[in-house]
């Protein structure tokens, strides 16, 4: 079988850590006109929130974990999962990303609308 | 003429029960420490050391044997109830594509193969987070973690190639 070089490894390596850092920036830098935020637990939506109305802070019971809504932005404020991930990924204003409780399966997102082109699944 | 045959087995069995040790110990061990990055699913991946060594030094075989060793008790000791669906969607996909793979990689470009198994070990999480959360804006997630098995990958896959090296030259005499 053909081997494979480290001259051609180690620059394909570069060039796709690269690409891959690259798509972050690009992904974190989308700042569009998104203000619903949604919270869905197991797979499934339980509140939709939007964040451009929201006048005085409060905390949103989901599960074990106790999320914070806030004038345009949210974020995970306590969790019963032993690692805390969620709570150390701060707020969220845009949907370049959600907070995800892994342990709990609890996903927080900003978007448009529901679905899209991911349909939702599971029970 | 047994004897031999039966010593030789014996030695086998013994190899595969030392690496599979080792395997659950850095796995355990490496749930110990706190996360660097607050991003669900990145970590060290040092267990995976243990298994592409065993890929070239035990065999393909073993190597799957020792894998699922680790799975099931690593999980047994350190996991919740969610970790396990995670660990072998995981570890199953970094199997088969280390395995697929492996004719490509030899002698110094091992690391290499260590970061394809990491980047499938992380492709195989993000299809179970699929199923299990439903999709949402995963596409950043899944650069994060191609770029976090790219550096994790390399380290590992460094740490295997260095030992197959030495294992080599001491037991095979090449």
């Amino acid at each position: 079988m053909m081997k494979l070089s480290n001259k051609l490894l180690v620059p394909l390596v570069i060039f796709f850590a690269l690409m891959s850092t690259l798509g972050i920036f690009f992904l974190s830098a989308n700042k569009t006109n998104e203000n619903t935020a949604y919270i869905y637990k197991d797979g499934e939506l339980v509140e939709e929130v939007d964040l451009s109305k929201v006048d005085k802070t409060y905390t949103i019971k989901v599960g074990g974990n106790v999320v914070l809504v806030e004038k345009n932005c949210i974020s995970m404020k306590e969790a019963s999962c032993p690692d805390k991930l969620c709570i150390k990924q701060g707020r969220i204003t845009n949907g370049s990303h959600p907070v995800v409780c892994l342990p709990n399966r609890v996903v927080i997102k900003v978007g448009k609308e529901d679905g899209g082109a991911d349909a939702v699944s599971g029970k | 003429m047994r004897y031999q045959a039966n010593k030789m087995k014996l030695m086998d069995i013994t190899r595969c029960a030392v690496f599979a040790c080792a395997a659950l110990v850095i796995f355990v061990l490496e749930s110990y420490i706190p996360p660097i990055i607050a991003v669900p699913g990145v970590k060290l991946g040092l267990a995976n050391v243990v298994t592409l060594a065993a890929m070239y030094v035990l065999g393909a075989r073993q190597a799957f044997f020792i894998l699922i060793i680790r799975i099931i008790l690593g999980n047994i000791f350190t996991g919740q109830a969610v970790s396990f669906l995670f660990s072998v969607s995981g570890g199953l996909m970094c199997y088969a594509a280390t395995l697929l793979l492996q004719p490509f990689f030899d002698g110094k470009t091992i690391w290499a193969l260590g970061i394809v198994g990491a980047l499938f070990h992380n492709l195989g999480q993000l299809i179970c987070a699929y199923f299990m959360l439903g999709a949402e804006s995963m596409t950043y997630y899944a650069l994060v973690l191609a770029l976090a098995a790219c550096i994790t990958g390399t380290f590992t896959g460094l740490c295997a190639q260095s030992f197959i090296l030495h294992y080599n030259r001491l037991y095979r005499n090449k």
